[in-house]
């Protein structure tokens, strides 16, 4: 497929809108980041997303965009609550897979001296879950059901973390709507033992010193100050979101064929948002919405004793406050204003971040006057930003923004490349001490593998998109 | 075709995210044999498994792509829900619409196995199977 793409400005570039695709595709990012992007087969995905019934405006990528299954990861697709559909493949196998950014009062060069006790102690304390039990008890059917309704709240009132935690979660952590009646057994079954477990691939663990602050007002507001450690946890709904999404990618691609639906990627499958498929899927991908919530919170709760463990300190003394909590794999009904409307569309964001300005009523009180946190964590050996979102983003991208630095070697170039090197020891040279399942996941996530995050960053920023906050400069890492 | 370690005939192809594989396989029992085993030889050592018990398999989808998937979406339920890790796979009966197998092997044991990574789902992206010449061929990708 030749696909024409057209420079807009110096971040921006438009697929025209061709054939079947029913809306133009937009892509935002630098000269530089295009050379990469153009290389693999994303930008026929953005114009494969366009063919979408009812999409509206254009079929978004951000900067970090790159080559997935179906949708391209980076991908933002609004769709007509009415007219449109919704489509399991355009919110992802890792329901909610998202990353909670939590403030400490710890300094750098404390956590530095200690970080060869600190990351042992975290990486015994909080299991990958894979092949292994999580640290916490295994759920029963009801349990499960509970953290499928209740989310982050199931959590709390469950002893892990504070009711003020909820505040500064996305959707306070609960998604209305939840249907644990349409969730499979097999997807319960998954979901049980693995609650409080980080999984593995890109799934992590981080400590941080800020090494950066770009807006003093906003990073005070977070409780976020120069040369103070913060912790990334990233992480999502684990088997229980893979399940669902394999199980409603199965009924879409029926739903496709009784409401007469063409896509171009049989990953695209969809139903009608109106329909029972597409009601169904809704209340599902919101129950393991709410799961992965629910897991975020009780790891982060996890963290906070094996931490408080290996320190010998009170919680005063660590003094974790929960900056924000966000996820940016999930589709949302949200209202939008186009062509001076308001307009209800369900938004989905593969890959990408919600990054609503200020001012939106969604954002707790003490954000609201300046916009929400955006998280957008790099590769292990390099860097991570917090920024905050802007009334561009609302009127661009339905509110949305980049959500990492995006890959660009696959995993078996990326394997290749770490043919007769020492990575753990490249990673200790770059001040990082990262302890992972295998040495295949970490040759896998070397920061060669990844797109350069300040260039992603800088492009949102550039673009107006989202404001860069703090850079984070990563002290210790477990990977599952 | 780079043959892997455990004579499986697969090899990788470069897909950014995920796991793309290529598959072969003498005649179509023997595609679903080998798609299957290397999809447990990506996410296992499977030098360690024995096949001390069996496990009965039987999946029904139409079209050869899809009864892949369907295939291959069980064998990985299998292996990380039920925790039963295969070395050995038997096709008893098979067509376009059904496979009937035998998997052999044993409750994955953490002193003794390894797990390479964790496979979230087959997806149907890229999804196929075909004749080509004398032999079969499968493609799918692996959400990892």
């Amino acid at each position: 497929m030749n696909l024409q793409i057209r420079q807009i400005s110096p971040v921006l570039w438009e697929i025209p809108k061709t054939g079947a695709m029913r809306v133009p595709g937009r892509i935002y990012a630098t000269q530089k980041l295009m050379q990469g992007i153009a290389k693999d087969e994303c930008l026929k995905q953005v114009a494969n997303v366009a063919h979408l019934p009812g999409i509206i405006g254009y079929s978004l990528a951000m900067p970090d965009i790159h080559w997935g299954y179906g949708f391209p990861i980076g991908g933002v697709a609004a769709t007509d609550t009415e007219e449109g559909v919704i489509s399991p493949g355009g919110v992802g196998y890792d329901i909610n897979c998202g990353v909670r950014l939590i403030a400490t009062n710890l300094k750098h060069n404390f956590v530095r001296n200690k970080i060869k006790e600190i990351v042992p102690d975290l990486f015994q304390n909080i299991p990958s879950g894979v092949g292994s039990h999580g640290a916490i008890r295994k759920l029963s059917q009801q349990d499960v059901r509970s953290v499928l309704e209740n989310g982050a709240v199931w959590a709390v009132d469950n002893g892990y973390g504070q009711k003020s935690d909820l505040q500064h979660i996305e959707d306070r952590g609960i998604l209305a709507g939840a249907d644990p009646d349409v969730v499979s057994q097999r997807a319960y079954q998954r979901g049980a033992p693995q609650l409080g477990t980080l999984g593995s691939g890109n799934h992590f663990i981080e400590l941080a010193r800020v090494s950066e602050i770009y807006d003093n007002f906003a990073a005070a507001r977070f409780g976020i100050e120069k040369d103070c450690v913060v912790i990334t946890i990233h992480t999502g709904s684990r088997g229980l979101g893979y399940q669902i999404c394999d199980d409603f990618i199965k009924v879409t691609l029926n739903a496709i064929k009784r409401y007469g639906i063409s896509v171009p990627d049989r990953q695209l499958a969809c139903a009608p948002l109106q329909s029972p498929e597409g009601k169904d899927y809704l209340g599902a991908m919101r129950a393991a919405a709410n799961y992965a919530f629910a897991n975020r919170q009780v790891i982060a709760s996890l963290v906070e004793k094996s931490i408080l463990q290996t320190l010998n300190i009170s919680p005063n003394e660590l003094g974790l406050s929960l900056v924000w909590d966000i996820a940016h794999n999930i589709a949302k009904i949200e209202t939008h204003e186009i062509g001076g409307k308001k307009h209800e569309v369900c938004v989905h964001r593969k890959g990408a971040t919600r990054a609503f300005g200020p001012g939106n009523p969604d954002l707790p009180v003490d954000y609201r006057d300046i916009g929400q946190p955006v998280l957008i964590p790099g590769d292990m050996g390099t860097e991570s930003f917090l920024c905050i979102g802007t009334q561009k983003a609302m009127q661009e991208t339905f509110g949305s923004s980049c959500h990492g630095a995006g890959r660009v070697l696959s995993r078996s170039q990326a394997k290749r490349e770490s043919l007769h090197r020492d990575l753990f020891k490249e990673i200790a040279e770059a001040g990082v001490y990262v302890m992972a399942e295998g040495k295949g996941t970490l040759a896998e996530e070397m920061p060669f593998a990844y797109k350069d995050v300040r260039e992603v960053v800088n492009t949102m920023h550039i673009a107006g998109i989202t404001k860069k906050v703090a850079r984070f400069t990563p002290l210790g890492v477990i990977k599952g | 075709m780079i043959v892997s370690p455990h004579q499986i005939p697969y090899r990788f192809f470069d897909h950014t995210s995920d796991l793309g594989l290529h598959v072969l396989g003498k005649d179509i029992d023997d595609l679903f044999r080998n798609s299957g085993l290397a999809l447990m030889d990506v996410m296992a050592d499977m030098s360690r498994i024995e096949p001390s018990t069996t496990i009965s398999i039987k999946v029904e989808q139409n079209g050869y792509d899809l009864l892949l998937k369907e295939w291959l979406s069980e064998l990985l339920f299998t292996a990380t829900v039920e925790m039963f890790f295969y070395g050995a796979i038997e096709i008893h009966s098979m067509d376009e619409s059904h496979v009937h197998a035998t998997i052999s092997g044993e409750k994955f044991d953490p002193q003794k196995h390894t797990i390479l990574r964790e496979l979230k789902s087959v997806t149907y992206h890229k999804l196929e199977v075909r004749q080509v010449k004398h032999k079969w061929q499968a493609t799918f990708v692996i959400d990892i």
